[in-house]
């Protein structure tokens, strides 16, 4: 499995539910550890905490690393989580609007 | 003496006083009654929860300070809901297929024995290869294992073990920008939360000084953090 796999999901808990295989089987081949894969699936459950909306969640390896995108998403919960989030994974960026964020973990 | 009449059973009931025990617990009920109320579904009976309540009632017992000047009952309340949440999420938890259940001891027990040897979390093939499965079977343990209920109890001593976690919670509140909402956890998900974020620990490292699995630490790391944020979601 190459490139990036898009997931589009009304709903915190469906998304958390749709991307938690997602990412497992994309980090386990990106070559990510146990512990790392686990904190990005917690990460990504906080993130998408409280969506109401769609939501677009990318997830793309990349040489032993792995990316996940998602937006839109509240700008008051990523100002929540954010410093969680940041301790969870290898790398967070949020969008300038707050609206959106991408996660590195690897 | 506190001027809480709660309180001052609580105080009779940390010395052995049976009997205020025994009163605390029907004081406490209407509380403990009103929040099963609202917990209580098809999976979990408003009875089991009220007993799980009266469990964390007396366990409130032996930590509370009459001389913070704080009332029991809301005390009391923050153990009595941990209890709850345990029994809720372990009646979730008996979702887990029996063929997850297994995959889920393989994948622990493979991580386990590797992370022993190695000082560090292995990966997917890692333990593929040493508990004879499939890429895919271990991904299905992994998530088996992320659905079972943390384990109930028994880490409050080893917690207890480990200095420095009263600071580590402040740091917590500071850094998490939580406020006080870190104060209503139960302790031994306070202590897990403040190792992994205020100590900053990682999941391995915590499950060293505890002397449990990562995967252990894990869950209770999950559990810990769907109590902090798990209202507001």
């Amino acid at each position: 499995m190459d490139g990036t796999v898009s997931l589009r999901v009304l709903g915190a808990a469906p998304a958390a539910a749709v991307a938690e295989p997602v990412l497992l089987l994309l980090g386990a081949r990106a070559g990510l550890d146990v512990a790392a894969l686990d904190e990005l699936v917690m990460a990504v459950e906080l993130a998408v905490r409280g969506a109401g909306r769609p939501l677009l969640i990318e997830v793309t390896p990349d040489d032993g690393r792995l990316t996940v995108a998602v937006r839109p998403l509240e700008p008051d919960g990523l100002r929540a989580y954010g410093q969680a989030l940041r301790r969870l994974v290898t790398d967070v960026e949020i969008d300038g609007d707050g609206a959106g964020i991408v996660m590195r973990a690897g | 003496m506190p001027a809480d009449p709660a309180g001052r059973l609580a105080v009779l009931a940390a010395a052995g006083d049976g009997a205020a025990k025994a009163e605390l617990v029907k004081q406490m009920s209407p509380l403990v009654g009103r929040l099963a109320g609202r917990m209580a579904n098809a999976r979990v009976p408003r009875q089991d929860l009220e007993q799980a309540g009266a469990v964390g009632v007396l366990a409130a017992v032996d930590g509370f300070d009459p001389d913070r000047g704080a009332a029991f009952a809301p005390y009391a309340m923050r153990y009595a809901l941990g209890e709850m949440r345990a029994l809720a999420r372990g009646a979730a938890a008996v979702h887990v297929s029996r063929t997850g259940r297994d995959l889920a001891a393989a994948v622990e027990a493979a991580a386990a024995a590797l992370t022993a040897e190695s000082g560090a979390p292995p990966t997917v093939d890692e333990i593929a290869d040493r508990a004879g499965l499939d890429e895919e079977q271990v991904v299905t343990g992994l998530r088996a294992r992320r659905g079972l209920a943390p384990p109930a109890g028994g880490q409050d001593e080893l917690l207890e073990a480990h200095g420095g976690w009263e600071d580590a919670i402040e740091q917590v509140e500071r850094r998490l920008d939580v406020g006080r909402r870190l104060e209503e956890l139960d302790p031994r998900s306070q202590r897990i939360v403040a190792m992994r974020f205020g100590l900053e620990l990682s999941q391995t490292e915590i499950a060293e000084r505890l002397g449990i699995s990562q995967m252990h630490v894990s869950r209770l790391l999950r559990a810990a953090l769907e109590q902090l944020w798990g209202d507001e979601g």
